[in-house]
């Protein structure tokens, strides 16, 4: 007979934000409850309640670091984006998106754009891992909050932007490449950071997971390649191409989120099983386990 | 031996330092207070613990303490509650059996320790010396 699973999205929640160390435990038991009948709103009414008692209990316990890790994270990005706008900023002047093919200055134009680029890929990185180091205690929590005050940030520009495009005082079509990056950050921060969390090398990953991954990659890099071919003049990169080449690469980054979701459901190092204190209930199910253990103690 | 308030332009710096040092002293005594007395929810979840005994994981407390206090409480909230308890020192907890009911994930059984369950005798001391001759409650409920 097949259990009743609960609503994806909010285990999901559950699972990736959840810093307690009894959420596994937490997870189960609503689990358990909900396939003896309870309503998907009950479980997401649960679960909001979890999620908000965690994240309470986290700023109680853990204030200063988990402050300290997102200020840390915030500061380090707009550092990072002033030194970039500085030692980059003779690339982005004057930008001229109208055919004049390849020439020297096009070229040392192409390769600042492909600095500056790569500049924000270390930034990403560095970021993800230096907001969960400040605050090792929840990771996952600091990270989405930092990723959260990074969209937060960024909300006021996006909103002008839709505006304008609204209005018609700019065509949708330069609108929407400056939309793209804007949310970007933020997801890759995320992944980036969930992916250090739980530490699985490439070569650990299922095939279908690396496969998209590899595809989000290329998809990733080949659009901002063009798209900085088009910007220094090189080459035409119409808006018939670029957009459905952003919603794929926005899609394959979902699909690979969705992909992380299902497959890398490992137990944390807290949850290896051990004999409940009633002993008599031992060896119901955990047979390979008490087994385990005692080829290991031999 | 109590000091000499200072007199002249200083004088409100003195009486800062001692107002801070009131309430620094008041802050700590609340803290340990707060470490010794059990708040009304975790004397019942400590209960529900103890009355389930080899049975106690999630489901079953908070099932314990819907049935006989006639409140649900959000399970998240009984976890929370059994983690400042495990802080506390006054409950252990160990890893069960997972289930395919549960999603695969392994149920956490939770009991008092020897700390704990003297904080549930005292408590119980406590309330019923602070019941006798007490006079029947008037008023409308």
């Amino acid at each position: 007979m097949r259990t009743r699973a609960p609503p994806r999205l909010a285990a999901w929640l559950l699972e990736e934000f959840g810093s307690s160390a009894r959420m596994e435990a937490l997870i189960g038991d609503l689990a358990e409850q909900f396939a003896s009948g309870r309503s998907p709103l009950w479980y997401w009414h649960q679960a909001g309640a979890a999620l908000v008692l965690d994240l309470r209990r986290a700023l109680r316990t853990h204030a200063p670091s988990f402050i300290a890790a997102v200020l840390l994270g915030y500061a380090v990005t707009e550092l990072w984006r002033f030194g970039n706008s500085l030692a980059f900023s003779s690339v982005y002047r004057n930008l001229d998106t109208s055919r004049h093919g390849l020439t020297q200055d096009t070229l040392m134009r192409f390769l600042g754009l492909r600095g500056a680029q790569a500049s924000l890929t270390v930034l990403t990185f560095l970021t993800g891992w230096l907001v969960t180091r400040v605050h090792r205690a929840h990771p996952r929590a600091v990270l989405a909050v930092f990723a959260l005050s990074l969209v937060a940030q960024r909300l006021p520009g996006a909103a002008q932007l839709i505006a304008r495009g609204l209005d018609g005082s700019l065509p949708w079509a330069r609108v929407i490449p400056e939309l793209v990056p804007l949310g970007l950050q933020s997801v890759l921060t995320l992944l980036v950071g969930l992916w250090m969390i739980r530490r699985e090398g490439f070569s650990q990953m299922r095939l279908q997971v690396r496969l998209v991954a590899i595809l989000t990659l290329a998809l990733t890099l080949g659009s901002a390649f063009f798209y900085d071919l088009w910007k220094v003049g090189v080459l035409s990169y119409p808006p018939a191409v670029r957009f459905p080449v952003d919603a794929a690469e926005i899609a394959s980054g979902a699909y690979l989120a969705v992909l992380f979701w299902r497959n890398f459901k490992e137990p944390r190092h807290d949850q290896i099983p051990h004999n409940p204190p009633g002993s008599d209930r031992s060896g119901e199910h955990r047979g390979g386990t008490r087994r385990r253990h005692a080829e290991s103690a031999g | 031996m109590r000091r000499q308030a200072p007199i002249g332009p200083f004088h409100w710096v003195y009486r800062v330092e001692r107002l801070c040092r009131l309430y620094f002293i008041i802050i700590i005594d609340e803290m340990k207070r707060s470490r010794e007395f059990l708040a009304q929810h975790e004397l019942i979840v400590m209960l529900a613990v103890l009355r389930l005994g080899r049975e106690a994981y999630g489901v079953p407390i908070a099932a314990e303490i819907a049935d006989k206090t006639g409140r649900e409480m959000l399970q998240g909230s009984v976890y929370a509650t059994l983690e400042r308890l495990e802080d506390k020192g006054f409950v252990v907890s160990e890893l069960g059996e997972a289930t395919p009911l549960r999603g695969g994930r392994a149920k956490r059984y939770f009991r008092l320790t020897a700390a704990g369950v003297r904080q549930v005798q005292q408590a119980q001391r406590a309330l019923q010396s602070l019941w006798v001759d007490l006079p029947q409650i008037a008023g409308k409920t």
